[in-house]
């Protein structure tokens, strides 16, 4: 009874650690944000590991840590441009972002609610949808390519998440997944330029 | 007999290390070539598994395509490319192409949805650096476009492997073809996410944004690889995931985004003014075709096998034309091109039959394909499905040709100045083959 408490708290926690994420304008503390959701969701998947006698989770904790706590955020902030100390969104304010993040919650909760949740009967699985929804919306809103990552990154935690509350995946699949994230992270950052902002391209039209 | 298809995948993943070879270029022709050899072994034994890995009558047309389109592409990436010599964005452009086909090849041949969602993901890592071989402005964009969108889609079907597991308590694609779900509602979620994952890469409505994009900068011979056989690949995942959950109202559904996607395809042809861009609407207007084919079933199956591998064929034919022609040109605009027929006669004629190809003229396996579709679509009833793709067909028909003819035919007095042989040889290979598919599908039996 007290591990799923627990496991409701940091789920809540992550749940938190995800609108903060749609209200940062700069990109370190956004990279930060994310960094620990990663680490509360490896402490999930440790304390359902140790609760459940389950090596695998503990082991797939271990390797959310390594992965996405450490390695991640190594090769974000090596692209981050030195020459600026503050990368700062620019596509949107605070206060619309938050309300669009909201609205965004709440229908994916309803969402959740009205497909998956009749059958699966495990509240806690909204909080991984709607991590997945938050994190396309990211993606969506932002004009920058750290913010994309870390939409993609959010997106894969709440999917990692789902798995744990819902039905834990086979171990070979989890740790693709998380191996899928850093192999997309060290192609992607190749990509990213001095110019981090995506803009309309003419040729890239009609 | 798992050993063959292992080897099949893993060998030009072992030749990608020709990297670290002077001769990189011979080994990567080399690594291709023999994946078509295998290929052809598997394909004239017929070879069955099930086991780790899962080849079926199905899995071996992927194959085929696969394997050819790699070869093709490498032999003319190798002439394309010849400018850059043995640069170490060349060697990195070879082997990411060697480990692009394993993995396409390792997706088709897996026999676990987990994994096979691994696979699909994994030719998008393997793929993006592919765009950017020159590094300029506007290929970083649509290689990032195509890197963010896929991925963040591809995630959504994710969700389909999870709900899969929590159905079945298991993942291997037999298992779950011969058993029934243990909550049948939760199959049509897991059908609808991927859906919309798996129709994120397959470039259907509205979730295609990355791929005109991705299709017009990319080099040619990556264009060919993309439309002819990844688009395909995606799709083959999706029809996995449809086997097992096909219920009347997913038939429904896939048919719809099959039909939205020909006919938003078939409204953007018209207005285009880049003919590599334009090429792209035309392959998404094919997977929408494809799509339908395999969803639909019956007659429509074996239309939709033919018209993926006449497709193959006939689209990559018609990047390497444009390779060639970008070259000579320097140019992407259809408006740029005059005087075709004389400065290219064999390009010329090479673009304006996979033009025909593409479009679905007879006689070529298009043609035949879109018939068997039509005819099943008909046939179960599909009435105003049937009545918007035709109509969508002849616009598309007319759009592409119009575009090719004014790129040959206009203009005059142009001095001759054609591609290296290895390209032009590779373009009019690839529209040889797309005319001789139907009568292959005849010796094969399947029609």
């Amino acid at each position: 009874m007290i591990f799923s408490e627990i496991e409701g708290i940091l789920g809540a926690l992550i749940l938190g650690s995800t609108l903060v994420v749609q209200t940062r304008l700069y990109i370190r503390p956004m990279i930060n944000t994310v960094v620990t959701q990663s680490v509360i969701l490896a402490i999930t998947a440790a304390i359902i590991g140790i609760t459940t006698s389950d090596l695998d989770l503990i082991i797939l904790a271990a390797l959310i840590v390594v992965i996405r706590g450490v390695l991640v955020r190594h090769f974000l902030s090596l692209r981050l441009p030195k020459t600026r100390m503050f990368v700062k969104e620019t596509s949107h304010g605070v206060s619309s972002v938050t309300m669009y993040s909201v609205v965004v919650l709440i229908l994916s909760f309803l969402i959740y609610r009205y497909t998956f949740f009749p059958i699966i009967q495990s509240p806690l699985g909204a909080i991984g949808f709607s991590m997945i929804v938050q994190g396309l919306l990211l993606i969506i809103t932002r004009r920058n390519s750290f913010a994309h990552f870390i939409g993609y990154v959010e997106e894969e935690n709440g999917i990692i998440f789902m798995s744990l509350t819902i039905v834990t995946l086979p171990f070979l699949i989890e740790i693709s997944v998380l191996l899928d994230v850093l192999a997309l992270i060290i192609v992607g950052t190749g990509l990213v330029t001095e110019n981090v902002e995506h803009m309309r391209e003419e040729e890239l039209m009609g | 007999m798992n050993l063959t298809i292992l080897l099949l995948i893993a060998l030009p993943a072992v030749f990608s290390l020709g990297y670290f070879s002077r001769q990189f270029k011979h080994i990567a022709v080399i690594s291709a070539g023999l994946t078509l050899a295998m290929a052809l072994y598997i394909m004239v034994t017929q070879l069955d598994l099930s086991g780790y890995f899962l080849v079926d009558y199905l899995s071996r047309y992927f194959i085929m395509a696969i394997s050819s389109i790699y070869l093709l592409s490498v032999v003319f990436g190798v002439g394309y490319h010849h400018k850059m010599g043995e640069s170490r964005n060349m060697r990195l452009h070879l082997s990411l192409i060697d480990l692009f086909a394993s993995s396409m090849l390792f997706s088709i041949a897996v026999n676990n949805f987990g994994l096979l969602w691994f696979g699909i993901e994994a030719t998008t890592v393997s793929s993006t650096l592919l765009l950017v071989i020159e590094k300029e402005p506007l290929k970083i964009e649509a290689a990032w476009r195509y890197v963010i969108i896929v991925s963040a889609g591809l995630t959504i079907s994710l969700l389909s492997v999870l709900v899969l597991y929590y159905d079945f308590n298991n993942l291997t694609i037999s298992y779950l073809l011969s058993h029934h779900p243990a909550y049948p509602e939760l199959t049509a979620i897991a059908a609808g996410t991927a859906l919309i994952g798996y129709g994120t890469k397959i470039g259907l409505f509205p979730m295609h944004t990355w791929l005109p994009d991705a299709h017009s900068e990319a080099p040619s011979e990556i264009s060919a690889m993309f439309s002819g056989v990844l688009l395909p690949v995606a799709i083959y995942a999706l029809y996995r995931v449809y086997e097992v959950t096909a219920a009347p109202r997913i038939t429904d559904l896939f048919i719809f985004f099959g039909v939205v996607t020909i006919l938003f395809s078939t409204i953007m042809l018209p207005s285009q003014r880049f003919y590599k861009r334009m090429f792209a609407y035309s392959t998404m207007e094919n997977m929408g075709l494809i799509l339908i084919g395999f969803t639909i079933g019956g007659i429509a199956l074996t239309g939709a096998l033919i018209l993926l591998v006449t497709h193959a064929f006939g689209k990559g034919a018609a990047f390497y034309s444009s390779g060639n022609i970008l070259e000579n040109y320097e140019s992407k605009k259809i408006s740029d091109v005059t005087g075709l027929r004389q400065r290219m006669p064999f390009t010329s004629v090479s673009l304006i039959l996979s033009s025909l190809a593409v479009t679905g003229a007879p006689p070529f396996g298009t043609f035949l394909g879109e018939f068997f579709i039509l005819t099943e679509l008909y046939l179960n009833g599909y009435f105003l499905a049937v009545a918007l793709i035709v109509v969508s067909l002849l616009i598309a028909f007319a759009s592409v040709n119009f575009h090719v003819s004014r790129m040959v035919f206009s203009g005059h007095d142009e001095p001759v100045s054609e591609s290296s042989r290895s390209q032009v040889a590779v373009a009019l290979s690839a529209c040889a083959i797309t005319l001789l598919i139907p009568f292959l599908f005849l010796a094969y039996g399947v029609i």
